[in-house]
């Protein structure tokens, strides 16, 4: 397709104004067509005003080049893409002048700190060097011996690896905590500016650090956490994804799915309700309905209702109920729980549930964000239902690592503030408890009859 | 030490023009000032109080004559939170932006790393005004403050800013 054309005067040194079109050349030059006979080729222009619809946009000096009819940009470097098909003007060096704002982010890190990360990447440098070196081993063997070798070294010396890690998270954690919030971000900053290569190395660390859906905790990292296994071609690859996926905070999360089910079939078996309605929010991919199923729940007997705000956890989930195969009714809704609450009358359109169930939502919301939504969800729940809430606690054992490596921050809360939360719903019965990792909370709130 | 600040709890209903906002700021500085916060503190939390009024005046749907910026803080031992209230905008499209931002500011371990990745787009581009959000980064940033939102129930955009004391991962 080719770029659209827009207006545009070209300044030269002599002063001459020559109107002219132009459009993108190439992504960072500009084709320019002259209505006459157009200027030598290397002609400088000092200036150069293009219009784009109602916006106008003041260029820096370019350069007529190849036969005449391309401009290229001496000062800046400009998105000519974006700038004629979009009417937005890029710079590509402008971040250039902001440069001093983070290389003065180091000036405040603690000694101990700077010690700890230059050996902590010294040492992942060693032990990726050796990995590395048995892989280019392995991959000269035919796939099956190769694959057949890697498994006896993940297998031999995966487990030391991991006691390196280990070490190493336990050093983190003695030197930073009882730094102040301030301190955490700048020193997770500087951390994760040195160890970028090695998190780029763990497709799951990637993932939480670039959070590519704009949000951390996405319906993929769940699907990695709950699949728990390795991934990426190369053994360093592989032990730096797993050894995350592995550690207390994750497997919190895969004991949801066992704690959900167990207290959805409870409560089903002890309620008269036909159909039992169930809503999920903040769905992501719903593994969990797996379990219930297995547990033998006649799914007749039941409505879901699974609410997510991405539209890729939404297909996630329905991939899971397809695979389950059970005929189900089923609602996906793709809204927030921001904005959720804005129905006044929410009951009246949705109807009251029998059990709602947020697993991984709570743990982003602040206190008078949290108690809204609590309190709507609750307006939703039908007298003898009950409402479970997830929430990680504030000694959760993989915090830091989940802050300094994962870039991955929750709102982290005590018994009594999670409780705290339920405080002035009527006719309600509150109560807090946790998984066998003691990394996460329940609030369940029933809703008396 | 852990600092035991005072629970306290302020609300006030003020109208919606830039006067009212900039007038609040010296009194609650002070008020901030009496519950226990230290001077950087009490100008901090005084200067994002402003930021959410400016941006409540801003950008709230205002089409009554009696409706108003309903602002709330509470101070507890453990956070101060800033609560501002106004009419939302009546755009499904807008407030999702809205949740959008917040929640990609909010995905940030350092508010610091917020900020300069929006800094990054917006230093190399043009915006509109109001459409960069360096505000909102910038509120995380110097104030070190924790952005969240809702629609209530009646229709308004409440934003809230909490400021944790102790420290968050400690």
């Amino acid at each position: 397709m080719s770029s659209p054309e827009v207006p545009a005067e070209l300044h030269d040194e002599a002063g001459r104004v020559w109107a002219v079109h132009v459009s993108a050349a190439s992504a960072l030059s500009l084709r320019v067509r002259f209505p006459e006979v157009p200027p030598p080729v290397g002609s400088v222009f000092p200036r150069a005003v293009l219009k784009h619809g109602a916006r106008t946009f003041t260029l820096s000096a370019s350069k007529l080049v190849g036969v005449g009819d391309q401009l290229v940009f001496l000062d800046d470097v400009y998105d000519c893409h974006m700038l004629v098909e979009q009417g937005r003007l890029k710079n590509l060096l402008g971040f250039f002048n902001e440069l001093p704002l983070v290389l003065a982010q180091r000036t405040e890190i603690t000694e101990e700190f700077r010690g700890f990360v230059a050996d902590l990447i010294y040492d992942l440098t060693v032990y990726k060097k050796f990995f590395d070196e048995q892989d280019r081993a392995f991959s000269k063997e035919a796939p099956h011996v190769g694959n057949a070798a890697q498994e006896v070294l993940l297998r031999r010396a995966g487990p030391e690896f991991f006691r390196f890690l280990d070490t190493n998270l336990d050093k983190l954690s003695a030197l930073v905590k009882d730094f102040k919030p301030e301190q955490h971000e700048r020193h997770g900053y500087y951390f994760r500016q040195q160890l970028w290569p090695f998190i780029l190395g763990s497709a799951f660390m990637e993932r939480t650090n670039l959070k590519p859906r704009g949000y951390a905790g996405d319906a993929t990292m769940m699907q990695m956490i709950y699949d728990d296994r390795w991934e990426g071609a190369w053994a360093f690859n592989k032990l730096m994804h797993r050894h995350p996926v592995q550690h207390p905070a994750a497997a919190a999360v895969r004991n949801r799915r066992v704690l959900i089910p167990r207290l959805l079939t409870t409560h089903l078996a002890q309620s008269a309700a036909h159909p039992f309605r169930v809503l999920s929010v903040a769905c992501g991919p719903a593994r969990e309905l797996e379990d219930v199923f297995r547990a033998g729940v006649d799914p007749m007997r039941l409505e879901l209702t699974l609410l997510d705000q991405d539209d890729e956890a939404l297909a996630a989930a329905r991939a899971t109920i397809e695979r389950l195969g059970q005929p189900l009714k089923l609602s996906l809704v793709n809204d927030s729980v921001r904005t959720l609450l804005r129905e006044r009358a929410a009951a009246d359109r949705w109807g009251r549930f029998d059990f709602i169930y947020s697993m991984g939502m709570f743990d982003y919301l602040t206190p008078p964000v949290a108690k809204a939504v609590l309190k709507r969800l609750y307006e939703l729940l039908a007298p003898g239902g009950a409402l479970v809430v997830g929430n990680y606690h504030v000694k959760n054992p993989s915090r830091f690592y989940m802050a300094y490596w994962l870039d991955w921050v929750l709102y982290y809360r005590t018994e009594e503030e999670l409780l705290s939360l339920a405080a002035g719903l009527p006719d309600a019965e509150a109560k807090v408890g946790f998984d066998d990792t003691r990394c996460q909370m329940f609030l369940t709130v029933e809703r008396r009859a | 030490m852990t600092r035991r600040l005072l629970n306290r709890r302020l609300e006030k209903r003020l109208s919606p023009d830039w006067e009212t906002a900039k007038n609040e700021w010296g009194p609650l500085k002070a008020f901030f000032v009496e519950c226990g916060l230290d001077a950087n503190e009490a100008y901090a939390m005084a200067m994002t109080a402003s930021e959410l009024m400016e941006n409540a005046i801003k950008y709230g749907t205002w089409t009554k004559a009696d409706d108003v910026i309903t602002l709330a803080i509470e101070v507890s031992p453990r956070a101060v939170v800033v609560e501002v209230e106004n009419p939302a905008i009546d755009d499904p499209a807008t407030v999702r932006r809205l949740d959008d931002r917040i929640q990609w500011m909010r995905g940030f371990q350092s508010p610091f790393q917020a900020y300069v990745e929006r800094l990054k787009q917006v230093s190399s581009q043009n915006y509109e005004e109001g459409e960069s959000g360096l505000g909102l980064c910038r509120i995380a940033y110097e104030a070190r403050c924790l952005l969240d939102f809702y629609v209530t129930g009646t229709g308004r955009l409440a934003m809230s800013a909490v400021y944790q004391l102790g420290a968050s991962l400690s």
